[in-house]
């Protein structure tokens, strides 16, 4: 079975004017789909080696299927973390969660700021459940798979590889989290991943 | 100590073809200008530091030191990046370093084929080196700035793949910023890095 790139969740120019639609269609119809591609050849590619018994490559093919595989994921969901309008509080029982475990809305927005915009080189910043510690976490992630807390699943992600805001933000990259924080997120998406998440 | 300082861009911010104005701005001003920066704050940050505590798994200084060889990288790769645009990519034959590129892969053009490739795969740089262990000239991969260096050896011609350097120009197309930054190589330049590596 292949992984097929999932359409656009809103129409391109849906999210501006906080994100373009030149950088929304590039971001989407080119650098996710070339996740989807990398991810199913990276599978193709264990197929046939699980096929003839040689696994000379699987050093290789396992970092390939990490890395599209995790591009893959974390854009699928960081589409659907956003919404024209977004923005605003948290709603829901991720609200209570979170002042639970950050104290305040402003606390967990401030440490989600400082370390999405201290991503070193491309990245990721990701606020995650994780069920094994019982809390919310704010997770940076290098390239898309490194740094991870295991057993984290990602529900708010903002991607700051600078293709995602480049064009719009220049080396702005704070300008960029912030505009993604305060007018994209639809924490309505948030919430119900949170509460798919939450198994404990 | 940390008193690293930016070096000027050696030529107009416009003079080169392919590589716009507004890029240079950015790309030198702000990006390269902040790894200098960078580097000179971790510096004082180490000198500084009260409690030094050694461990494996997480330390301050620990981090400090890690942040160090990204920022140094940074700096240093930038420098050379800018040193040697500026010229119009002819690469006279007659110039030691063409000589070896001939000598080490087969062809000029088999070289700047492998260069590219080698660009395209990057997630930091790809850099023409020359190793003085085998006495030979490389095409190495280096993700981030310190991520796959090999130690000895001289970077010559190091070009940078990060989306900052071409996303304004050229959008996901990185290929075209590629054959852009090779038509800008000053090749006399990059012969005496060479002179010097292998002095």
């Amino acid at each position: 079975m292949s992984y097929s790139l999932p359409p656009l969740p809103y129409a391109y120019d849906a999210l501006e004017p906080w994100y373009d639609k030149e950088t929304v269609t590039l971001h989407h119809d080119k650098h996710h789909a070339g996740y989807v591609n990398g991810l199913n050849a990276a599978l193709e590619k264990l197929e046939a080696a699980r096929e003839s018994g040689d696994f000379a490559a699987a050093k290789a093919l396992s970092k390939e299927l990490a890395f599209h595989g995790s591009g893959h994921v974390l854009h699928t969901i960081f589409w659907e973390n956003m919404k024209p309008e977004g923005g605003g509080k948290p709603m829901g029982e991720i609200a209570v969660q979170i002042d639970n475990d950050f104290g305040s809305v402003d606390a967990f927005k401030k440490q989600f700021l400082a370390a999405t915009n201290s991503v070193e080189g491309s990245g990721w910043g990701i606020l995650g459940w994780s069920d094994e510690l019982g809390k919310l976490l704010v997770l940076q992630s290098e390239i898309h798979q490194n740094l991870a807390v295991q057993g984290i699943v990602p529900l708010l992600v903002c991607d700051v590889w600078e293709h995602a805001y480049y064009l719009k933000y220049q080396n702005k990259r704070p300008e960029w989290t912030a505009a993604f924080l305060d007018n994209l997120v639809s924490w309505e998406n948030v919430n119900q991943r949170y509460l798919n998440a939450r198994c404990k | 100590m940390s008193n690293h300082s930016v070096k000027a861009l050696p030529y107009a911010y416009d003079s080169l073809t392919g590589i716009s104005k507004q890029v240079n701005e950015w790309h030198h001003d702000k990006h390269y200008a902040g790894y200098v920066a960078k580097r000179n704050e971790i510096e004082t940050k180490l000198a500084e530091l009260k409690e030094k505590a050694g461990n494996a798994n997480y330390s301050e200084f620990g981090e400090l030191k890690r942040r160090e060889t990204f920022n140094a990288s940074g700096q240093i790769l930038h420098e050379i990046y800018y040193d040697i645009m500026g010229g119009d990519g002819s690469a006279d034959e007659s110039l030691d370093v063409v000589k070896k590129i001939v000598e080490d892969f087969g062809s000029f053009d088999a070289w700047k084929e492998d260069f590219k490739l080698t660009a395209l795969s990057a997630l930091g740089w790809a850099i023409l080196s020359f190793d003085p262990s085998d006495g030979k000239l490389h095409n190495f991969l280096v993700d981030m700035h310190n991520n796959g260096a090999v130690w000895g050896s001289s970077p010559l011609v190091p070009i940078d793949v990060f989306e900052h350097a071409y996303y304004f120009d050229y959008g996901p197309d990185r290929g075209s910023y590629v054959d852009a930054f090779i038509n800008n190589l000053n090749w006399t330049k990059i012969n005496e890095l060479y002179k010097n590596a292998t002095r």
